[in-house]
C-alpha cells in the first residue's frame, strides 16, 4: 500500500475559483471556465473549511459538531453539494 | 439472490470473495470506481465491496463521497488488511453516521457482514469517532489494536481474536496498555461496546432491547449492566448526562486512567 499512491484524499478549491459577494449573496465563480454556483449557508461553511484542505469525513465532522444524530443526513447533503461543485470544476481532490 | 458490486484488484482475492459470498449474493466484479458508482446509481447492486485503494492504487475516498451523494442507500463494505498506513487511509474514508463497515481481509468472514448490509441491518458506523478520539491519546504501538477494537467491538469478537488481528498476543497487549497507563484490554473492549450501545440508543434511536438483540448481548439487563459498569450511567440517564458526547468523554477519561474528574462531573449533573 504505497503512501504516494493514496495522495488525493483531500478537497480544495480549484485553480481560478473565487468567491464573489453581491449584497448578501455569495457566489463561487471559476474564472477560467465561467461556471459558478450560488452558495447557501452550508455552502458558505464548507467553502470556508476548504482553506485547510480537509478530508470529506473532516468536513462532515466540522458541520455536525456534537450533533451526532445528524451526521448521516449532513454527510448526504454535503456530499451532494461537493459533487455539484466538483462537476462544475469548482473544487479538486488534492494531497 | 441479490447482487453486490465488488472492486477487488487481484484474482486471488476475487476468488476468495466469490467463494465467501456464494450463498449470499451474486458478485459483479468491476474494473473501476466509475463502474461501481454507476452500478450503485442504477440500482444494479444492493451493496458494494471495495478495498481501500482503487484500480490504480489511489484512495477510494473520492468514490465514497460520490456514493454518499449519488447512491446514499447503498451500504459500503470496505474489505482490506489493517495496518498503520491503512488506519491513516481509513480516517480519510470512513464517515461517521454512514452505513459503512470494515471487514478484515484474510481474517474475518465477509458473508456475515454482506448479508447484514443487504438486509438493511447495518447501523451507521461509530468507529471513526472512536479512532479519531482514542488514537491520539495512545502510543503508536497501540494504534492497530485500538483501530481493530473500534471497528470490531460491536461484533462481539473475543479479545483473543482482536489481539491476533492486531498482530500481538493478549499478554503483549496488556503489557503495552499498562505501560501507557491505560486500563486492561478487556476493559477497553467492553468500554467500546458500551459506547456502541450508547451510539445505537442515542444516535440511531434503538431501544435497549433492540440493542441487546442486534449485538447479541445476553440477558434482559445486559445493556444497562454494560453501560453502568463501564460508563457509570444507566440507559435512562443518558439524555440528562449529555448523550453520546458525554459518554465518549467518560470513556476517554476512564480507560486512559484519568477518570475521577469526569465521573464526578457526570454524577453532579445527574443530581
Amino acid at each position: 500500500m504505497p503512501e504516494a499512491q493514496f495522495a488525493a484524499t483531500r478537497l480544495s478549491a480549484a485553480q481560478g475559483v473565487v468567491l464573489r459577494r453581491t449584497g448578501s449573496q455569495h457566489q463561487l465563480v471559476n474564472t477560467n471556465s465561467g461556471s459558478g454556483c450560488i452558495l447557501n449557508a452550508m455552502g458558505r461553511r464548507i467553502w470556508a473549511l476548504l482553506a485547510s484542505r480537509p478530508t470529506f469525513p473532516a468536513i462532515v465532522g466540522c458541520l455536525s459538531g456534537s450533533r451526532d444524530h445528524e451526521r448521516g443526513a449532513l454527510a448526504g447533503d454535503a456530499g451532494r453539494l461537493l459533487m455539484a461543485w466538483q462537476e462544475a470544476g469548482l473544487i479538486t481532490w488534492t494531497s | 439472490m441479490p447482487t453486490v458490486g465488488a472492486l477487488v484488484r487481484d484474482y486471488v482475492t476475487q476468488d476468495s470473495v466469490a467463494r465467501q459470498l456464494a450463498r449470499v449474493a451474486e458478485v459483479q466484479f468491476v474494473e473501476s470506481t466509475a463502474a461501481l458508482v454507476q452500478a450503485s446509481v442504477d440500482g444494479a447492486v444492493g451493496a458494494v465491496i471495495t478495498e481501500l485503494g482503487d484500480e490504480t492504487g489511489r484512495s477510494v475516498a473520492p468514490m465514497i463521497l460520490e456514493l454518499t451523494a449519488r447512491a446514499p442507500s447503498v451500504p459500503i463494505v470496505l474489505y482490506d488488511i489493517l495496518n498503520r498506513p491503512a488506519i491513516d487511509r481509513l480516517s480519510e474514508i470512513l464517515v461517521p453516521g454512514l452505513r459503512i463497515e470494515f471487514v478484515l481481509r484474510d481474517a474475518e468472514p465477509l458473508g456475515t457482514t454482506v448479508r447484514r448490509a443487504l438486509s438493511a441491518a447495518l447501523p451507521p458506523t461509530m468507529a471513526p469517532i472512536l479512532i479519531e478520539r482514542f488514537l491520539p491519546l495512545a502510543p503508536t504501538s497501540l494504534h492497530v489494536f485500538l483501530a481493530v477494537a473500534a471497528l470490531k467491538a460491536p461484533s462481539g469478537r473475543s479479545l483473543e481474536h482482536l489481539a491476533h488481528w492486531s498482530g500481538v498476543t493478549r499478554r503483549t497487549l496488556a503489557r503495552r496498555l499498562a505501560a501507557a497507563g491505560w486500563q486492561p484490554p478487556s476493559v477497553v473492549l467492553q468500554t467500546f461496546r458500551a459506547l456502541d450501545a450508547v451510539w445505537l440508543m442515542t444516535v440511531c434511536g434503538r431501544t435497549a432491547r433492540r440493542v441487546r438483540e442486534l449485538r447479541d448481548l445476553g440477558g434482559p439487563s445486559s445493556v444497562g449492566r454494560l453501560m453502568r459498569r463501564y460508563l457509570g450511567i444507566a440507559p435512562r440517564e443518558l439524555r440528562d448526562a449529555g448523550g453520546f458526547g458525554a459518554a465518549l468523554d467518560i470513556a476517554a477519561h476512564a480507560i486512559t486512567g484519568n477518570h475521577t474528574g469526569v465521573l464526578s462531573r457526570v454524577t453532579h449533573a445527574r443530581r
